[in-house]
C-alpha cells in the first residue's frame, strides 16, 4: 500500500530560502520521517495488543536493582557519583567504558520515578545504602 | 504524562528496524530497552551490532519539553575489534568546546591516566536518528 505525503508549497519556499541547497534531500528525509511515524504507530499498536504493560513499580524495582549494583561495585552513592561524573571529577571507568553512562541513566531514571510516583528506597539497617 | 516519550521510543524502534541493511538485527548482542522503561523511567538503552561487526552503544535519558528531547545521552561506536571509533556525549565537563555541552571524542579509549581529548560535534544536532545517519554516511555508503 502506498502512502501519500503532502508538502505545503510555502514550506518548500521557506526551506529553499534558508538552505539554498539539498532541498531534495530535505524533502526525502521529511517524507521518510513521516512514514516512520506511521510505522511506529503500527508497531506500537501491535506490541500493545500482545504484551502486558509493566507497572511503574516493576520498572522502579528493576532500575533500583541496577543502581544498587553500581553503588556496591564502585562503593559510592548515586548522588555523589552524579555530582562527580557530571562535573568531570570522575572520568569513565577505563575497564568498563560504558558503565558510568548506564549508571547515570539509571540513577536519573530512579530519581524521576521517585518524584513522579512517590517511590522510596527501603531503609536498610547495618550501614547499607538507603 | 509521557505520551510523547513513548511515541519517540517507537520512532527509534521503527528506525532501527528499517535499518536492517546496515544493522545485524538478529545478532545475539542486539539489545533495546522496552517502551515501559522509556515511558516510566524515561530511559532508552540500546546496543546495536552492525553487519560489519562494529557496534553502537546508546544510553539516553529523555525529557519532555513540548516534545521529546534527549536530555542526556552517550553514543559510543566501536569497530569490530572492540576499539572505540567515536563517541558523542553531553556530559557537562568540557566548557571549552564551542558546542558545549555537546561534544565528541575520537579514536581509541585512552589508557588509564591519559586525557580523552574532546572535540566539537561534527553534526548539527545529536539524536538517535542523526547519529545513526552519520554512521551510515561515514562508514556504510
Amino acid at each position: 500500500m502506498s502512502t501519500m505525503i503532502a508538502v505545503p508549497d510555502d514550506l518548500v519556499e521557506q526551506v529553499k530560502s534558508v538552505t539554498h541547497t539539498n532541498l531534495d534531500k530535505f524533502l526525502i528525509s521529511a517524507a521518510r520521517k513521516e512514514i516512520r511515524q506511521i510505522r511506529a504507530r503500527q508497531l506500537r499498536e501491535e506490541y500493545e495488543r500482545a504484551h502486558r504493560r509493566r507497572l511503574p513499580r516493576e520498572v522502579y524495582e528493576t532500575t533500583l536493582a541496577e543502581v544498587v549494583a553500581f553503588e556496591t561495585r564502585y562503593k559510592l552513592s548515586s548522588e555523589q557519583f552524579l555530582q562527580d561524573f557530571e562535573a568531570g571529577v570522575m572520568d569513565e571507568d577505563s575497564a568498563d567504558w560504558t558503565a558510568f553512562y548506564r549508571w547515570r541513566a539509571a540513577a536519573y531514571g530512579l530519581r524521576r520515578m521517585e518524584k513522579e510516583y512517590g517511590f522510596r528506597r527501603e531503609v536498610k539497617t547495618g550501614g547499607g545504602q538507603t | 504524562m509521557a505520551g510523547k516519550l513513548k511515541a519517540y521510543y517507537w520512532e527509534i524502534y521503527a528506525l532501527i528496524f528499517e535499518s536492517g541493511d546496515v544493522l545485524a538485527l538478529d545478532d545475539p548482542d542486539f539489545s533495546l530497552s522496552d517502551d515501559d522503561t522509556a515511558d516510566i523511567a524515561q530511559v532508552i538503552h540500546a546496543v546495536l551490532p552492525f553487519r560489519d561487526r562494529s557496534r553502537l552503544f546508546a544510553e539516553i535519558s529523555l525529557a519532555e519539553d513540548g516534545e521529546a528531547i534527549e536530555e542526556r545521552y552517550a553514543y559510543i561506536y566501536y569497530d569490530a575489534g572492540d576499539r572505540r571509533i567515536l563517541q558523542y556525549d553531553n556530559r557537562d565537563h568540557h566548557p571549552e568546546i564551542s558546542t558545549h555541552p555537546h561534544h565528541m571524542h575520537k579514536g581509541p579509549i585512552p589508557v588509564a591516566g591519559e586525557k580523552d581529548r574532546a572535540w566539537p560535534i561534527d553534526i548539527e544536532f545529536i539524536s538517535f536518528e542523526t547519529v545513526l545517519q552519520r554512521l551510515r554516511e561515514r562508514f556504510f555508503s
